[in-house]
């Protein structure tokens, strides 16, 4: 797991307050307990706080499954 | 859960909001902890509101239950004399309405300059039917002034602009609220102090209606809470501060009091313009209290002649200070002013005395004073710990009640807990030589501190240097740090060699660090650099100045006898054949010796 996919994975890790929580490409909502509609905005607004990124409306809530989302998200990242 | 690590009303507002989400449900329910029903009726999304101020209550010790009504429901639940709003009995209502609502009927809205007393009144009008049929207490949020600009800077003075009807709305609900009871939620100013450009998330409410980012959710309930809790009795009543770099810059026994920095430089400004924000409290019926490791007449001078002061002696309730141990000043203060432990706010930069003190008092408010003192006011104005109402004659009466009292403090109850909680600090010490690295402190201490300071000699730079290199000297000076930080050269020690005995030319110690063992540890280190130098007595002498009070015992309380005077000097020794070393809860780290 690279060193992004971690931090990633600590975000979710905390807002499903889950210690053992592993993510993986094709994760969905489904699969994770809790990543109900509420959550899934403090799991965007924790994302943006913690890699200083901003999603735009349609991003919020488009994501097919985590590696879309981690594919948005690293595209905002500077190189 | 370990009490001491769950977070104080203070640090409520600072959490991120899974994080207070998740300590929230961690919270068991104790024997006696009240119960709050809470009803939460809303035009925007409520979900998130709803957990974090469960959570938030939780946290200061309540256990709610709360009934989050349908989304934008207010007026079918309100008016509705069967709605379940009624069923549930509520002891709070809250109402949550969000400027963003208003928008849209707004921009629809024919008669826009009626449009703000239309939408006043008719939320007067639901105060008046909840009131009619509960008595709960009853709290509504103001709204926040929107980032619409069609005039630019004049869109403020144009009557049909939303951003001068949302004003004109929370003035006119602030208006009615006192006739009503109501208490009113300052949203305007949380949007504000964040930054409306991320508290007014566009995306957040044309997806889910949340009229605000859940990064905020938490400072906003912290808000709300306190609004309820004032109702049930809470509230601050004492503020206690510290004086060093805590009221002023600089440390008063060490500076001396024209070296402090109040007003006059760029720190002293942040430092006074603080004091403006102490005054500003007290004003309002705060009582101010101070709990200084320092000589009493020192700061009594300071405070009755300081030219740059803001808070004056009269200000104050109580004033102690003392080289004592604040836990037992402050149960000094708590007898004094009468108060629970929970009315209590203690202001201190130093990490040793808060975590000492949240320690001794976990029902008593102590806030991580930043390092820059140009952080104090906008951190208070976060923390929101002085929620009340206004101040009554008999608030401010209080006041000069406590000042026709004696302002000295005597202690009567001591707190016992000090032992085991220096034991638990993780001190750890290291002897320094006097390098170009220690020397500028070494130097700042030998010439400036005057308190414990058993001698008073004032070596210059050049002694210093010649001391450090001759071999029938023993210069060193300590280092102390512990798990709360490192608290840089404390001490500083000058032994010569007279044939058999070691003369303690210089013994200075920081007064910071008082009551922390460090004067036994420094004894411990003296008597085996007095031992390497080939001697087989320590010989400690006291010279007495009008400031160094504060050390007249030390030799006899460390077991050095009495050995004859010297004029007003007195002499004393202690036999290393004698000297057995203590226990003391410090690491020692010293540094490899030169050869």
């Amino acid at each position: 797991m690279s060193d992004f996919e971690t931090r990633v994975q600590n975000v979710f890790r905390e807002v499903f307050d889950n210690p053992d929580l592993n993510i993986y490409r094709e994760m969905q909502a489904k699969h994770v307990v809790g990543w109900d509609s509420l959550n899934h905005i403090t799991l965007i607004m924790t994302l943006e706080e913690t890699f200083k990124v901003k999603f735009s409306t349609r991003e919020v809530m488009g994501f097919q499954n985590v590696g879309e989302m981690m594919d948005c998200l690293r595209e905002k990242l500077p190189t | 859960m370990d009490l001491l690590n769950l977070p104080q009303a203070w640090e409520l507002a600072d959490l991120p909001f899974h994080r207070l989400i998740s300590l929230g449900r961690r919270i068991e329910r104790k024997d006696g902890q009240p119960n709050l029903r809470i009803a939460l009726l809303g035009d925007a999304a409520t979900q998130h509101y709803g957990q974090a101020l469960a959570a938030t209550l939780k946290l200061r010790g309540w256990w709610p239950e709360i009934y989050e009504a349908e989304f934008d429901t207010i007026r079918q639940e309100i008016l509705n004399p069967a709605s379940e709003l009624y069923r549930f009995d509520p002891e709070v209502v809250i109402l949550f309405t969000a400027t963003q609502a208003l928008y849209h009927r707004f921009a629809r809205s024919a008669e826009k300059a009626a449009f703000a007393d239309s939408v006043s009144s008719e939320i007067v009008e639901l105060w008046k039917r909840v009131r009619s049929r509960s008595n709960a207490i009853l709290i509504q949020h103001n709204f926040v002034v929107p980032l619409n600009r069609p005039f630019g800077n004049r869109t403020a003075s144009e009557r049909d602009t939303l951003t001068s009807t949302v004003t004109r709305i929370n003035q006119s609900l602030l208006d009615a609220a006192s006739e009503q009871g109501v208490k009113i939620v300052d949203t305007e100013f949380q949007a504000s102090y964040h930054g409306k450009r991320h508290w007014l998330d566009e995306r957040l409410w044309c997806q889910a209606k949340q009229a605000l980012s859940p990064s905020f959710i938490p400072s906003l309930v912290k808000n709300v809470s306190d609004t309820i809790l004032v109702e049930r009795g809470a509230g601050i009543k004492c503020v206690i501060v510290d004086l060093d770099n805590t009221m002023w810059g600089g440390i008063l026994a060490e500076d001396g009091a024209d070296r402090l920095e109040i007003g006059q430089t760029e720190l002293g400004l942040a430092f006074q313009r603080f004091q403006i924000a102490l005054l500003e409290l007290k004003s309002r019926g705060v009582l101010l209290a101070v709990c200084s490791k320092n000589d009493q007449a020192n700061v009594t001078d300071v405070l009755k002649n300081h030219p740059d002061m803001i808070l004056r002696w009269d200000d104050f309730a109580a004033v102690v200070a003392n080289f004592g141990d604040k836990a037992s000043n402050i149960l000094a203060i708590r007898e004094k002013l009468n108060l629970g432990l929970d009315s209590f706010v203690f202001l201190d930069d130093t990490a040793f005395e808060r975590s000492l003190i949240r320690t001794a008092f976990p029902a008593m408010q102590v806030p991580e004073l930043s390092t820059d003192p140009a952080d104090f006011i906008s951190d208070l104005a976060r923390w929101n710990l002085f929620e009340g109402r206004s101040a009554t004659a008999e608030d401010l009466a209080r006041l000069a009640y406590y000042q026709a009292d004696d302002q000295r403090q005597t202690i009567r109850e001591k707190f016992h807990g000090l032992d085991d909680f220096i034991a638990e600090l993780g001190m750890e010490a290291h002897i320094l030589p006097f390098d170009s690295y220690a020397l500028p402190r070494v130097l700042q201490l030998v010439q400036r501190s005057n308190q414990f300071n058993l001698t008073t000699i004032r070596h210059s730079e050049a002694d210093l240097r010649q001391l450090a290199a001759d071999r029938d000297v023993a210069a060193f000076c300590i280092r102390l740090a512990d798990r709360l930080g490192d608290n840089g050269i404390i001490a500083t020690v000058i032994l010569r060699k007279s044939g058999s005995d070691a003369i303690v030319d210089t013994w200075i110690m920081s007064c910071r660090v008082l009551g922390r063992r460090v004067e036994d540890l420094t004894v411990q280190v003296m008597a085996e650099k007095a031992r390497q130098l080939g001697c087989r007595r320590l010989v400690g002498r006291y010279i007495p100045t009008t400031k160094n009070g504060i050390v007249e015992n030390l030799y006899p309380q460390q077991g050095f006898a009495a050995a004859g005077e010297e004029g007003a000097t007195r002499v004393y020794s202690l036999d290393l054949g004698e000297y057995r070393r203590q226990s003391i809860p410090i690491i020692i780290h010293e540094p490899e010796p030169q050869t």
